[in-house]
């Protein structure tokens, strides 16, 4: 499973944009994270979100970040199980 | 070397298989829940064959409770992480059970060979792995019906779920018959442990060593619905920042 396709349309539907650059957002965030987006363990991607991709969110000045990030967190806590049935 | 005693070597020979896919999962993400999984597997593989090479009969019964341990921890790793969860109950529940079994067990072989001390070991380990079972196929079917409509999710991940629940049923049944099977004529009882044996290691080699073929097969039909055009990162930002 592409960690990207996955929460890119979700964080979209949070912050009201386009489905594209949120995934890029992700992508990038992934990137500043140094991390093999194939790879990502629940840990990871709970730090990521919580740290690389909060600071991208905030350098493009999303509002009530501290809401989008505490929906994205239930989210990924809600799906956590995806993360480990989606390796292979 | 009769049919009981191939199903038997085959079965912990799958279990080692399975358990060398696990190990790999867990060195590649560096996943704890894969490594319970992992301890589950061997432990089940290695305990079975020590116990078919010495035909001791109690072995494998011995690190029941461990099994019992490494099941609730994967669950608990892979479900349960950072929310409400009754992880130390189930922990508590496969310690007593662990205890109870060596404890009978060890009765029964060496003290005396009370068949009460035998029936109550069979028992806790019926008891024990019903209850674990239901717990994985309850934690399992919760979250596979929560990405059920979800079409960014992998078909074949889907139907990793779907494995797992499956054998997780076929598992119940077979703890139940070989707790409580008495003869080993061939009938149609124990043809059914047979045949349910058989099942039971196919599903959770396919559900854990899913080959190539069969995640191509099992994602036949899914399609991503939007293209995963990459954008440079002036454009995200450009995108975010100016709007839709």
């Amino acid at each position: 499973m592409d960690i990207v396709n996955f929460l890119g349309p979700k964080l979209s539907k949070l912050i009201c944009k386009d489905v594209l650059p949120c995934k890029g957002l992700i992508r990038f965030a992934i990137k500043d994270a140094g991390k093999n987006p194939t790879l990502l363990t629940y840990k990871d991607i709970n730090e990521i979100v919580n740290k690389e991709l909060k600071n991208r969110l905030d350098q493009v000045n999303i509002p009530e970040l501290d809401q989008v990030m505490s929906q994205l967190k239930k989210i990924i806590i809600k799906n956590q199980s995806v993360f480990t049935m989606s390796i292979y | 070397m009769g049919i009981a005693d191939i199903l038997q070597i085959t079965v912990y020979t799958v279990r080692l298989i399975i358990a060398v896919a696990l190990a790999t999962y867990a060195i590649k993400t560096k996943g704890t829940n894969f490594w319970w999984l992992f301890g589950l597997y061997f432990t089940s593989g290695v305990f079975g064959l020590t116990d078919f090479i010495l035909q001791s009969g109690n072995i494998f019964a011995l690190s029941s409770g461990f099994r019992f341990i490494c099941m609730v921890l994967f669950i608990h790793y892979t479900f349960y992480l950072d929310r409400n969860n009754p992880t130390i109950y189930f922990f508590i529940m496969s310690v007593i059970f662990g205890i109870i079994i060596i404890i009978f067990n060890i009765l029964f072989d060496y003290i005396y060979p009370l068949e009460l001390y035998d029936t109550i070991a069979s028992i806790t380990q019926i008891i024990g792995n019903l209850i674990v079972f239901s717990w994985l196929i309850y934690s399992s079917l919760n979250a596979f019906l929560n990405v059920k409509n979800d079409e960014t999710i992998d078909d074949w991940v889907k139907m990793r779920y779907k494995l797992v629940i499956f054998y997780s049923f076929i598992g119940i049944f077979v703890a139940i018959a070989y707790g409580t099977i008495t003869s080993t004529e061939i009938n149609f009882y124990t043809i059914s442990i047979f045949i349910a044996t058989i099942v039971y290691q196919l599903v959770q080699l396919m559900a854990w060593v899913m080959p190539k073929f069969l995640r191509k097969f099992f994602n036949r039909h899914f399609i991503l619905s939007t293209k995963i055009d990459e954008l440079s990162e002036e454009e995200v930002i450009s995108k975010m920042v100016g709007g839709n």
